[in-house]
């Protein structure tokens, strides 16, 4: 029978879902793979595959060498760039449509990797969009690949399409109840993959990598079109964990939101750790209706790369600095500074209401 | 970037050499001097198997020596049989062994795809869950079609003794392959 996803799984799924990238791989013939070159060559090999690309697209923006490596970092924001070593941005340039946005970069293991990434859920649409962007770039810069195994890469995970998704889903239902091993299990049986670093522990805000496992026995199109499917249902379980938080454990329920409002209202100090679990529980109670917002919304995605470690220096450090008079004159590289100027950005946050019903149900119980 | 052997030359390519200390360094050198290195087989320190030759060969205007010591390695390494030394078979293009694509989990270049055709397969199998592929047709794919009909459709004609249609045949051949340069056959 097959399987019809339920409408509020679908329409959660823009909720749960903060972020996608969709990337295509591919290698230029005549060249070995960076991994084998040279930390220099690899670099000047890239500066020349840029002057190449710039001859075929029109780029917007092109990185120049001295912030290519620290720009790529900052771009990814909540990437694990560290598990796919370094790479650098080459440049920025618009596919097809006029709108999205594509990322060519130079990374550790293979030549080229384009990308796009952002909140879309469309992912047949932008893995089209990408593709059409790539192909045609395979004459000018002659892409290796071979009849039998598609286009050849140096990670063995890649070799076929060269293609790699991953989203970035908040899950705090499902690790409340800890299901996310059961979710580990289900996503290698289906073809994906989820990545946790430490699987007995949710990660930081309970945001969950989910990555496609395959690029090898079937086309962009299927790929893009199973994985999406199978975020679905990732999002139809959410949806009922965090109904069951709501209907079996008010009380516990409660007690996370007043401390995250707690938390929030009166800290001095706060690391990425601790404000990406307090934005998921934030996130929880909005999504559920036993929190309602004011003035902010935190549902939006990028609240979540912001609080990021990567994100929040360099894109509102220096605002904030500006702004918010810290409690002692410090010195600037003080570790703890950058700790006290998130707390006071997270402070608007505190000021989201509980639902009459939660404190109803808890008191119930 | 000048050649950092000879100092005359761009550099173009990347050698290694074991310091005393132990430590590797990278060597930029322009390519006659990386051919004169690979000649004398890493008997001077300096590992050949990284070379990044680009596809090119050594330029015109190479210095004398360079082209004799270049010509010399290539002949030398006709002769070396890389299971001949009893050791692990090695990627021609780039010096990595199975055990190392094993160890690192990256494949050093597209001429492991042929070197290790074989181990690669298992590999693929078992981190992909098969080894063929089934995407969308590679750019190229159709000319590469054509090109594998026309050989049929000579191969015929010549059995058949017919050496006008053959002619006709070739001379498609022929142009279809000078035409050619796309991505579709990389390996």
């Amino acid at each position: 029978m097959a399987y019809e996803p339920s409408a509020a799984a679908e329409r959660n799924l823009r909720l749960f879902c903060t972020k996608t990238q969709i990337s295509l791989v591919r290698n230029v013939r005549g060249a070995v793979f960076p991994g084998s070159m040279g930390e220099r060559a690899a670099k000047a090999f890239g500066r020349r595959l840029q002057e190449a690309l710039l001859a075929c697209v029109a780029a917007e923006d092109v990185t120049d060498d001295d912030d290519l490596a620290e720009m790529g970092e900052v771009c990814h924001g909540l990437s694990p760039r560290g598990e796919r070593g370094p790479g650098y941005r080459l440049l920025k340039a618009t596919a097809g449509d006029g709108e999205t946005t594509v990322w060519c970069e130079v990374m550790s293991a293979n030549h080229l990797t384009f990308s796009v990434s952002g909140t879309f859920l469309d992912f047949v649409g932008k893995t089209a969009l990408l593709r059409a962007f790539v192909d045609a770039l395979a004459e000018p810069l002659r892409f290796v690949s071979a009849p039998g195994l598609g286009y050849l890469t140096a990670q063995p995970t890649l070799v076929g399409t060269g293609m790699r998704i991953r989203s970035w889903m908040h899950l705090g239902g499902l690790a409340h109840f800890g299901y996310l091993n059961e979710l580990c299990n289900a996503a290698e049986a289906k073809g994906a993959l989820v990545e946790l670093e430490h699987p007995e522990n949710p990660p930081p805000g309970s945001l969950i990598i989910l990555f496609n496992r395959f690029s090898l026995g079937g086309t962009t199109a299927e790929i893009a079109g199973h994985f999406r499917e199978f975020l679905v249902r990732v999002s139809e379980q959410e949806t009922e964990a965090r109904w069951r938080l709501l209907r079996d454990e008010p009380f516990v329920f409660l007690d996370i939101l007043t401390r995250a409002k707690a938390v929030l209202k009166a800290a001095t100090m706060m690391g990425e750790a601790e404000a990406l679990d307090l934005l998921s529980d934030l996130r929880l109670g909005l999504t559920t209706g036993a929190a309602t917002a004011r003035k902010v919304d935190p549902l939006s995605p990028q609240w979540f790369d912001d609080a990021t470690d990567r994100v929040f220096f360099r894109r509102h450090g220096r605002a904030l600095r500006r702004k918010l008079s810290l409690p002692h004159d410090v010195d600037t590289y003080q570790p703890w500074r950058e700790e006290a100027l998130r707390a006071a950005w997270m402070r608007p946050l505190a000021g989201f209401a509980l639902s009459r019903e939660l404190i109803e149900r808890a008191d119930g119980q | 970037m000048k050649c950092e052997l000879c100092h005359r030359q761009d550099a173009e390519t990347v050698l290694y050499r074991t310091r005393p200390d132990g430590k590797r360094e990278e060597l930029y050198v322009c390519n006659a001097c990386a051919e004169r290195e690979r000649a004398f087989d890493e008997s001077r320190g300096i590992q050949v198997a990284a070379i990044d030759t680009d596809g090119e060969a050594p330029r015109q205007g190479g210095s004398p020596m360079g082209e004799l010591f270049g010509r010399l390695g290539k002949m030398l390494e006709g002769l070396a049989d890389p299971e001949a030394g009893g050791g692990e078979p090695r990627c021609p293009g780039c010096g990595a062994t199975m055990e190392a694509i094993r160890s690192v989990g990256l494949i050093g270049c597209p001429q492991c795809y042929k070197t290790f055709a074989k181990p690669l397969r298992a590999l693929f199998d078992d981190c992909q869950g098969g080894h063929a592929y089934k995407g969308d047709p590679l750019p190229g794919a159709e000319r590469a079609g054509a090109e594998r009909d026309l050989e049929r459709r000579l191969g015929e004609a010549l059995r058949r003794e017919d050496y006008r249609e053959a002619k006709r045949l070739r001379a498609a051949l022929d142009a279809l392959r000078g035409a050619e340069g796309g991505p579709g056959d990389g390996v």
